[in-house]
C-alpha cells in the first residue's frame, strides 16, 4: 500500500511536470505566432522570423534622387540615406529583391533597371555582406527573364548570387493574410538576413499600379495558382506585404511602365521619369511613386490597406524627405 | 346556374390565356446566318505564323507558344484580367529575332477572342488613342514600335523591342502577311 502511494505520487508528479512543460511550450509557440515572431511550414515546423532592421530616428527614412544616370541616382540615394550601415553587416546574408518579371529588355521598362540593380549589390557587397542574393520568381521563363532584363550581365562581375528559381526552391508557409494563406515561399527569402525591396514602378492593369508592396509577389511560387491572388488584389497585396517586411525598399522609377502593365511590351507604354526613392517605410515609398503616375492614395486600394495594418505612413512628406538633384 | 357560372368562367379563362400567348415566330434567317458568320471555326493559330526567312528583317525565329483562358494568366499576369471578362478564347504568340540588332525582337501575337466586337474592344483598349492607320485588317494602328489590326474575331498584335522607320516597314510586312494568312484560313 505504501509503494502504491509512492506510484501514485510519481505518477501526479511526472504528470504535473508534463502538463506543465507542454502548457509552456505550447503558449510559448502561440505568444510567438500571436507576435508575428514565427512562421509556420507546412510540415508544422516554426522558423524565427526575420525582424526589419531599427535605424535611430535621426536617419532619414526617405530619400529622393532625380538626374540622368540610374546607377548614380541610387549611390546618390544612399549616400543620403547613409549608406548601409546599421542595416547590412559583415556576416549577413542579403537578399536584393528586384522585378524581373518579364522576358524583356531593359528599355521597355517592365523590369528593375539593371544599372539600380548592380549598385546595390555592390555596396551589399562593399558591407561586408557573407552572401548577397539577387532572386526574383518571374511570370515568363526565368531563365530567359534573368537574361534579357540586363540583371544577370550587369552582376557578372560582382561576387553575388544570381538565383533563379525552380520548383525545388519553395517551401509552404503559413503567410498569415486575411486571404492569403498558405503558400510556396523562396526558401532564399526565409533564409536571408536582411531583405533589400527593389520594385519598379508600373501601370498595372488590375492594380492600378505595381511598385513595393505588390513586388512580393514574385517570392510566391504556386505556377497558375498565381492567378488566385488577383480575385481579391489590393487585400492580397497587402497581405504580403505585412509578411514580407523588407530593411529597405528602393523604388526604381526611372524608365516606367506607363500603359498597359504590367507587361508593357513596347517603347510606346514607356516613360522616363528619372528617379530612385529610398526608404524603410514601404507605403510611404508606394505613396510617392504613386504621385509620380499623377494619382492619389486613394486611387492605389492597397496603399490604405498598408497603413490600416500599421505597415507604414501614406503621408510620405511627413517623413521629411531628403530630395536631390542628381 | 352553377355550370352556366362555371363554364362561363372556364371561357373567359380560356380567351385571356389564348389572347396572351404571343404567336410563334419564325426563326430569324438573316440573324441565324449573321450568327454562324461572326462564330466561325476556330483558326489553327500555329499555322499562321512566317517561319524567320519569309519576311525580310527577320532572323531566327522562336517555338509557337499557346495559351488558353486557364494559362493566360501565366502569359500577361494581371494585363490578362481585360481579356478574360471578355470572350477570350485563346492567343498563339512567337518571337524572332531581327535583322535590326542583336538584341531587338519581333513578337507577334495573335488573339482569338471569341467575337468580332470583343476583338475590337480590346483593340480600342490596347492601341494608342490617335494612332495612324496601318492599313491592314478592319481597324489597324501602328504607333512606337507597335502595330495592331482586327481581323473578325481575331485581334492581332505585332510589337517590337525598338521603334523607327525600319521597324515600323518590319511591323507592317509581318501584319500584311498575317492578314493574308487570316483571309485565306476563314
Amino acid at each position: 500500500m505504501a509503494e502504491d502511494n509512492v506510484n501514485r505520487r510519481s505518477f501526479l508528479k511526472q504528470t504535473l511536470a508534463g502538463s506543465t512543460l507542454a502548457a509552456a511550450f505550447t503558449g510559448g509557440y502561440f505568444a510567438l505566432r500571436d507576435e508575428g515572431l514565427s512562421l509556420e511550414t507546412g510540415k508544422g515546423e516554426v522558423r524565427q522570423r526575420r525582424q526589419p532592421v531599427s535605424l535611430p530616428p535621426e536617419r532619414p527614412a526617405l530619400c529622393i534622387a532625380r538626374g540622368e544616370d540610374p546607377e548614380k541616382l541610387t549611390a546618390a540615394a544612399f549616400k543620403a540615406f547613409g549608406g548601409l550601415a546599421g542595416v547590412v553587416s559583415s556576416g549577413d546574408v542579403v537578399l536584393i529583391k528586384p522585378n524581373i518579371g518579364w522576358d524583356r529588355p531593359a528599355r521597355l521598362g517592365a523590369n528593375t533597371n539593371p544599372a539600380v540593380v548592380r549598385t546595390i549589390a555592390r555596396l551589399c557587397v562593399d558591407a561586408g555582406a557573407k552572401r548577397v542574393i539577387v532572386s526574383d520568381n518571374p511570370c515568363n521563363n526565368p531563365v530567359r527573364c534573368f537574361d534579357r532584363s540586363g540583371v544577370k550581365k550587369a552582376l557578372g562581375d560582382l561576387p553575388v548570387e544570381i538565383h533563379i528559381p525552380t520548383e525545388r526552391d519553395f517551401v509552404e508557409i503559413d503567410i498569415q493574410g486575411q486571404v492569403v494563406k498558405t503558400w510556396p515561399v523562396l526558401r532564399v527569402f526565409l533564409e536571408c538576413d536582411r531583405l533589400i525591396n527593389v520594385p519598379v514602378a508600373k501601370h498595372h492593369s488590375s492594380a492600378v499600379l505595381t511598385m513595393g508592396m505588390k513586388n512580393w509577389y514574385g517570392i510566391l511560387g504556386g505556377g497558375r495558382r498565381r492567378g488566385e491572388l488577383h480575385q481579391n488584389m489590393a487585400r492580397s497585396i497587402a497581405d504580403l506585404a505585412a509578411f514580407a517586411r523588407p530593411d529597405l525598399t528602393v523604388l526604381d522609377a526611372y524608365r516606367v511602365v506607363f500603359r498597359n502593365g504590367p507587361q508593357g511590351g513596347s517603347p510606346r507604354d514607356t516613360r522616363e521619369f528619372k528617379t530612385v526613392a529610398l526608404g524603410t517605410d514601404p507605403v510611404a515609398i508606394d505613396a510617392f511613386g504613386a504621385t509620380l503616375f499623377d494619382l492619389a492614395v486613394r486611387d492605389i486600394p492597397y496603399i490604405p490597406l498598408g497603413v490600416e495594418l500599421g505597415l507604414g505612413t501614406a503621408d510620405f512628406d511627413s517623413l521629411s524627405p531628403v530630395e536631390l538633384e542628381v | 346556374m352553377k355550370i352556366v357560372s362555371t363554364l362561363s368562367f372556364l371561357f373567359l379563362i380560356t380567351l385571356v390565356f389564348g389572347c396572351s400567348q404571343e404567336p410563334a415566330q419564325e426563326p430569324d434567317k438573316a440573324q441565324e446566318s449573321t450568327g454562324s458568320a461572326a462564330k466561325k471555326k476556330p483558326l489553327d493559330l500555329a499555322g499562321l505564323y512566317p517561319e524567320g526567312e519569309q519576311i525580310s528583317g527577320l532572323a531566327s525565329v522562336d517555338r509557337y507558344r499557346e495559351f488558353d483562358r486557364g494559362g493566360l494568366f501565366e502569359y500577361m499576369n494581371g494585363g490578362a484580367e481585360v481579356y478574360l471578362a471578355l470572350d477570350f478564347v485563346r492567343v498563339g504568340t512567337r518571337e524572332y529575332t531581327t535583322t535590326l540588332g542583336e538584341d531587338i525582337y519581333l513578337t507577334v501575337e495573335i488573339y482569338d477572342m471569341g467575337r468580332s466586337e470583343h476583338a475590337r474592344q480590346i483593340f480600342q483598349r490596347e492601341s494608342l488613342a490617335g494612332s495612324p492607320s496601318a492599313d491592314v485588317g478592319e481597324v489597324s494602328a501602328i504607333s512606337g514600335g507597335a502595330l495592331e489590326f482586327v481581323h473578325t474575331q481575331y485581334y492581332v498584335r505585332v510589337r517590337c523591342d525598338d521603334m523607327g522607320a525600319a521597324v515600323d516597314r518590319l511591323l507592317a510586312g509581318m501584319a500584311h502577311y498575317l492578314q493574308d494568312r487570316l483571309e485565306a484560313g476563314v
